[in-house]
């Protein structure tokens, strides 16, 4: 992806189902988060119903009603499907993660393996793609995170606690998007220890003197 | 029923035969949908890059999606084309054999819900855009944007990323949510 998209380009992509699975569970876990985007997503799902009601309609080809009833009297006389019951979340660490990334995770929140490096520590999660990395991680509250420019897209979630960068102040459920034109410091706010979700298509750039060691050597 | 796809139907008499479906499992009023929605379905397929064939049967499998999806439906939280559609949406990923999207639960406890007033700086709560709203809207859009947004929903890569669908969007929501919603 050369250009970010923008908040409106991520909502409506996925109204559209076109979103990589990553960048969908994000842009999900954001909604759960906050009311404000799911107004917006509302309005872009209300868009797609619209779209498909003025849709210049096919015609069938013939007999297919008939052929559909056909398949109803297959479907016996069950009852309607049922959702099925989804367990309930009782820790903490699982109240603080809504759905879907809670059912992302490797392990319960409570249980997660953090691997650390310095005043952060991070797990990767497993989407089934190597395009893109996805990564929880939590800063410890009022520490720097390195300044660094983006080979590409970078997706920041923010969950619990919150950061402040260049471009301003970012609390739970808010989301930043930074692009190749982006550079800057994630400073944690004081208090709660910042945890977010990362979605990122390149690697990061560390910037400053010696920059690209340590962004070798650098573990996130 | 050939007559009934042709003409445009009202939000209340879609919705209603949905709870008809969904409450006595009516296929009269089922008939009503297939009729309006089949074809629907058939020509967003074709759209989307499935042939004549292909289209035919997904357009019998969203169907099938609706009608035993019908209990979920729920005309407080969305208009009927609006959740036909959603299904639409996940017949066409089936056929691509992707795995279901991760999505939001709204009964989810960890879920942050919509705050009762206008305190929030947020602005104040409103409900969902009803598809009325959203006709209305799609109306007042010049036809080739209506073209290009019904594209990008339909997943084409054409125009994906391009200013004009950046304008036709930020147009949409503005006009649904309201300025600064």
């Amino acid at each position: 992806m050369s250009a970010a998209p923008t908040h409106d380009e991520l909502l409506a992509s996925h109204v559209a189902g076109r979103l990589p699975r990553p960048v969908a569970l994000l842009v999900a876990t954001h909604l759960a988060l906050s009311p404000q985007a799911r107004r917006r997503y509302r309005c872009f799902e209300a868009a797609g119903g619209v779209l498909l009601d003025r849709i210049e309609p096919a015609p069938l080809a013939p007999g297919a009603w008939d052929r559909f009833r056909a398949r109803l009297d297959d479907e016996g006389a069950g009852g309607p499907a049922r959702p099925e019951p989804r367990p309930t979340p009782t820790g903490r660490g699982e109240l603080a993660i809504p759905r879907p990334l809670r059912d992302h995770l490797p392990a319960a929140p409570d249980e997660l393996r953090w691997r650390r490096s310095g005043n952060a520590s991070a797990v990767d999660l497993d989407l089934g793609t190597t395009d893109y990395r996805t990564t929880l991680i939590r800063v410890r509250a009022g520490s720097e995170f390195p300044k660094h420019g983006h080979g590409g897209l970078e997706l920041i979630l923010t969950l619990a606690g919150g950061f402040r960068d260049e471009s301003g102040r970012y609390l739970r459920g808010d989301l930043q998007i930074a692009d190749p034109e982006t550079e800057h410091q994630p400073v944690a706010e004081p208090g709660e220890d910042w945890l977010w979700l990362r979605v990122l298509d390149a690697p990061l750039r560390l910037s400053g003197p010696l920059g690209r060691l340590k962004s070798r050597l650098w573990r996130f | 029923m050939a007559s009934v796809t042709e003409g445009q139907r009202g939000e209340a008499e879609l919705a209603a035969a949905l709870t008809a479906v969904a409450e006595r499992r009516d296929r009269d009023a089922f008939a009503l949908l297939f009729a309006f929605y089949a074809p629907r379905a058939k020509a967003w397929f074709r759209g989307s890059g499935a042939d004549e064939a292909v289209a035919e049967e997904l357009a019998q499998e969203a169907m099938l999606a609706v009608w035993r999806g019908a209990t979920g439906f729920d005309r407080r939280r969305a208009d009927a084309s609006t959740w036909v559609f959603t299904l639409v949406r996940g017949t066409a990923a089936q056929a691509l054999r992707r795995e279901p999207r991760p999505d939001f639960d709204p009964e989810d406890p960890a879920l942050v819900a919509e705050p009762y007033n206008g305190s929030s700086e947020n602005g104040p709560a409103v409900p969902p855009p009803s598809g009325s709203a959203a006709q209305a809207v799609v109306e007042r859009l010049p036809d080739d944007e209506v073209k290009l947004l019904r594209m990008f929903y339909q997943g084409q890569e054409a125009g994906a990323g391009s200013a004009r669908l950046r304008a036709a969007l930020a147009r949409l929501r503005d006009a649904l949510a309201g300025r600064g919603g």
